[in-house]
């Protein structure tokens, strides 16, 4: 997959595209780090252009949201479909996340 | 007097011809003609009340056998609906082990289980990317102690060297070079425990490096697993198990329906049952006709025959006997009035009779 890190006023938007899958878990390192930041606020993950997701994914943002939780900082997802949003709603992510 | 001598019924389906011919008008019937005739009907009569009695009975006998059919049909019926009753519960319930749970409760226990099912693989895949990460931190630092053991080695043999020229300075200054000599073999010694530890070091760190390799490529597999598939399955699942219910709710419709049927069928046979009874009502009414008949048949024998012609006596019985369209009514009449050989021959007549007219004859019993 692809990713494109936009920051600013405390929010930071991360735009994924393609197929996400675990061959993509040390891309998704760099997310994590920016956890440590400690002027982001909160961040989006904009999925729009994502066709799939693997298991492996939901994951990978768990911990997201957990570390993100211990620093204060809120995770909204945005623009699932198809796939990526039959999955993730199975998952009960809609209840684990701010999805939108 | 001359009584009117009438002809035998020939068995052709035109009306029966009247028991004697119209009067021309003008003459008037003589009194002792129409005594005789009313003797004739007079004698008939007896017979003719034991065909209605007979009637009577027939009917009771078949109304009897009938009520007897509707009671099997009623018990049939109830027996239907308490078959179609057991269907019901059974297809509404399961009984598991001792327990008895609805389609509604399944539904819930599988929901429930599907629901954890997913926790889990979600909990799973978190895991198993939080252990990929730690190996790759644990790989990263392991190369780190790899170069310092190297470095180690490097500095040692560089300190072996040290000790060794050492030796060799310290021999060149003889008696005051021994201090320093010993000093240089100390530290030779020294060397040399130190390359046995790092030797063991490496041994060590290869053994780990091994092991950290193979749990990488464990995690590899756990992590990669895709479960997505899986997860969309549910979707599937669910849809199932609603159609499961809506064909479960739809079957229980039906079978009520059927239920109620077989109670509309009970409910009608109850009413033909009261409607069998009227058959009591009408051998009452049958006996009372009778009754009054047997009285008009007393009243008619009551009248003095002026002759009793056997032949013309027997004329007339055919002739009443001809009024019958059933000939096997026919055949019982004349021969209670008549005896069986006299209608006999009787028969033997109308059998020379048209045979297309004896045919017609039969087609009414038929029916």
């Amino acid at each position: 997959m692809d990713m494109r890190i936009n920051t600013g006023q405390g929010r930071c938007e991360i735009f994924f595209s393609g197929k996400f899958t675990f061959a993509d878990n040390a891309a998704f390192k760099e997310v994590l780090a920016l956890v440590e930041n400690p002027e982001i606020r909160s961040f989006v993950l904009d999925f729009a252009q994502v066709e799939f997701i693997d298991s492996s994914v939901l994951g990978m943002l768990m911990i997201l949201r957990n570390e993100g939780g211990n620093h204060g900082q809120s995770v909204t997802i945005r623009g699932a479909q198809g796939q990526v949003d039959k999955v993730m709603r199975l998952s009960q992510f809609d209840t684990k996340f701010t999805m939108i | 007097m001359k009584l009117a001598i009438v002809p035998s019924y020939t068995g052709n389906d035109e009306a029966p011809p009247a028991l004697h011919p119209l009067p021309p008008i003008g003459e008037v019937p003589k009194l002792e003609q129409w005594a005789a005739e009313s003797a004739a009907y007079g004698k008939a009569m007896e017979t003719l009340c034991e065909f209605l009695l007979h009637s009577a009975k027939t009917v009771e006998q078949k109304s009897q056998g009938l009520n007897v059919t509707f009671l099997a049909l009623a018990a049939g019926a109830k027996s239907q609906g308490e078959q179609i009753q057991k269907i019901v519960s059974a297809g509404s319930e399961l009984v598991v082990d001792d327990e008895r749970f609805s389609i509604q409760d399944f539904l819930n226990v599988f929901s429930q289980t599907l629901t954890n099912l997913m926790e889990k693989i979600v909990f799973i895949s978190e895991m198993s990317v939080r252990m990929a990460y730690y190996l790759d931190e644990a790989t990263t630092h392991l190369g780190a102690l790899e170069s310092f053991v190297q470095k180690i080695n490097k500095i040692n043999k560089e300190t072996n060297l040290l000790a060794l020229n050492a030796t060799i300075e310290a021999a060149r200054f003889g008696e005051e070079g021994k201090g320093f000599g010993v000093v240089a073999g100390e530290v030779k010694s020294v060397s040399q425990s130190i390359q046995t530890l790092t030797f063991d070091m490496n041994s060590h760190i290869g053994a780990v490096a091994s092991s950290l390799r193979g749990s990488y490529e464990v995690t590899q597999k756990l992590a990669t697993t895709d479960m997505s598939e899986q997860i969309l399955a549910r979707e599937r699942l669910d849809r199932m198990l609603l159609g499961l219910i809506e064909q479960n709710r739809h079957f229980s419709t039906v079978m009520q329906g059927a239920i109620d049927d077989s109670n509309k069928i009970s409910q009608n046979i109850s009413q033909a049952v009261i409607g069998m009874q009227f058959q009591d009502r009408n051998s009452q009414e049958i006996g009372n006709v009778v009754n009054v008949l047997r009285k008009l048949g007393e009243h008619l024998n009551a009248v003095p025959s002026i002759e009793e012609d056997e032949v013309v006596l027997r004329r007339m019985i055919e002739a009443i006997g001809g009024q019958f369209s059933l000939s096997e009514l026919r055949k019982i009449f004349l021969s209670k009035m008549l005896g069986k050989d006299v209608a006999k021959d009787v028969a033997k007549e109308e059998g020379n009779a048209s045979s297309s007219g004896a045919k017609n004859d039969e087609a009414i019993e038929l029916f």
